[in-house]
């Protein structure tokens, strides 16, 4: 029996980031690498910067201190603040996906929902139209929207539906590395459990790298391989999932884990 | 990322290969949220088990006998010590490996079966008792087909396959951990009460995986209360008040 060797580099690189809006307001101090295949998942309470820490990794909002290297394709590694605005724009939109909280944010109300997966083709240069109407209608079915809505505009879905669509619209460009934020907030439980089983086979499934932020530890439980929990702009402690659930050791975990309720 | 391999002569004992060595290992507990009372559940702790073989942890309800299998499958933190796995080519200490790593070890080298089945909704029997092959690479055909047959041989019925555990009984559920735990070949295997609640028929196929895992080289580390079981497969008891200094 030979000792497993990992070969895999890092896809993410953050080293020291920091991003404040005052005092202990955003990020700081943040480094971590994401590997392929990995889900890290972002946990604490409202305010602790998760979203302020996605927004830096998304290329939205560039940090004051520290980098972000982004490992493309090609195995170039990118520093996603010092590419031009161009290629960053690109990267944004073939090889990350951001899943936003609000479906509403990230898909675009005024095309149907075919299109809305279409335009992320056409955007990154597929032309044919048959070509691109096929992969829509193909992904539609992946999240589980009967193909007869192809033709629908978003306002006339519920609201998992229009999360599953976002989801549909961010993966169709094959990223290597999807942000979600809340990604089954404010959904009925029932939907939200359809939508993680959807989530955790697409995952295997694509071998995606995914950041997702995240307040229910439940979701983190059954999606994440691994946790950093933050708390007032820092992360206070980092690790296996199951380890900071089962074995937390920072005051604060202890207390988000104790004061989750089960049925 | 680079994990430092040792490079270490073979350990003999006789014609045994040590497969795990702990060394000095302590674990303690600090509750925060109850004025950071501290709880020590062992210390100095040291043992070896060797390949082929199975070592049962005996001593009274408390004394870490769980901490202790956790700890080795990195689910608790250790608060001092080593936990050594030995491989043909090198060795590692679990207790200081990457998070990347504990998944590759877990994945291929290190299976665990707990005493509850922490069930995931939704997700039917034969799916999570070919998990362990699947994330080997071994295609879902074969991985199936050897999922229904250790289902079989555990006496759990073709009509409970395609639905979650959920509703199954706690024998059931049990049932579904030991599938789930002896599927894939595991190097290094840690039984938590595996046969608790089962029925004697049932107690006697356990006892067959455990004798087929041992002869394919496994070492293995288990709980046992039913002393019957427990005759029937250890060949080493380690009494864990005896091991802590």
């Amino acid at each position: 029996m030979k000792l497993p060797v990992l070969v895999e580099q890092p896809i993410l690189q953050v080293n020291n980031v920091n991003k404040l809006y005052g005092i202990n307001r955003g990020c700081q101090e943040i480094s971590f690498d994401l590997y392929p295949g990995e889900v890290l998942g972002i946990v604490g309470e409202s305010g602790s910067g998760k979203s302020t820490l996605l927004k830096s990794l998304s290329g939205e909002c560039p940090p004051e201190v520290g980098d972000i290297l982004f490992k493309a394709l090609n195995g170039e590694s990118l520093n996603l603040y010092e590419v031009d605005e161009a290629r960053r724009r690109l990267l944004m939109r073939s090889e990350f996906g951001i899943v936003k909280q609000n479906p509403r944010d990230g898909l675009r109300l005024s095309v149907s929902a075919g299109a809305n997966i279409g335009e992320r083709l056409m955007a990154v240069g597929n032309r044919h139209y048959g070509d691109i109407r096929g992969a829509a209608s193909s992904w539609l079915q992946q999240v589980e929207i009967e193909t007869e809505r192809m033709d629908d505009f978003p306002e006339s879905f519920s609201g998992g539906m229009q999360q599953r669509l976002q989801i549909a619209r961010v993966l169709v460009t094959k990223p290597r590395l999807v942000l979600m934020d809340e990604p089954t907030g404010g959904l009925d439980v029932s939907v939200q459990a359809r939508l993680l089983d959807m989530i955790r086979s697409l995952v295997t499934d694509l071998n995606l790298s995914v950041v997702m932020v995240t307040h229910d530890l439940a979701v983190a439980r059954l999606l994440c391989h691994r946790l950093l929990v933050m708390q007032k702009s820092r992360v206070i402690e980092s690790g296996l999932t199951d380890q900071i659930l089962d074995d937390p050791q920072h005051p604060y975990t202890q207390l988000l884990v104790s004061s989750v309720l089960t049925p | 990322m680079n994990i430092q391999i040792q490079q270490s002569d073979f350990l003999n004992e006789g014609d045994n290969i040590v497969r795990l060595s702990v060394n000095n290992l302590a674990k303690n507990f600090t509750m925060h949220l109850q004025n950071s009372v501290v709880i020590d559940i062992f210390s100095n702790l040291s043992l070896s088990v060797n390949k082929g073989c199975c070592s049962v942890l005996v001593g009274p309800s408390g004394m870490g006998k769980s901490t202790l299998l956790k700890s080795l499958y990195g689910n608790y933190m250790i608060s001092n010590g080593e936990i050594i796995l030995h491989c043909d080519d090198g060795s590692l200490d679990i207790a200081k490996a990457s998070p990347q790593m504990i998944y590759a070890l877990r994945r291929d080298v290190i299976g665990y079966v707990s005493q509850f089945l922490r069930v995931v909704p939704r997700v039917p029997a034969l799916d999570i008792v070919m998990e362990p092959l699947l994330n080997r690479g071994v295609t879902k055909a074969q991985a199936q087909e050897k999922a229904k047959k250790l289902l079989s041989r555990l006496n759990i019925p073709e009509s409970l396959w395609s639905l979650s555990p959920t509703t199954f009984s706690g024998g059931e559920q049990q049932r579904i951990n030991i599938a789930r735990g002896f599927i894939a070949h595991y190097p290094l295997l840690l039984l938590d009460e595996p046969t608790a609640s089962l029925d004697s028929n049932n107690r006697a196929v356990v006892i067959e995986l455990i004798r087929e895992a041992k002869a394919k080289g496994s070492a293995i580390v288990g709980i046992f209360h039913d002393e019957g079981v427990r005759d029937k497969v250890a060949d080493e008891v380690i009494n864990l008040a005896e091991c802590a200094a």
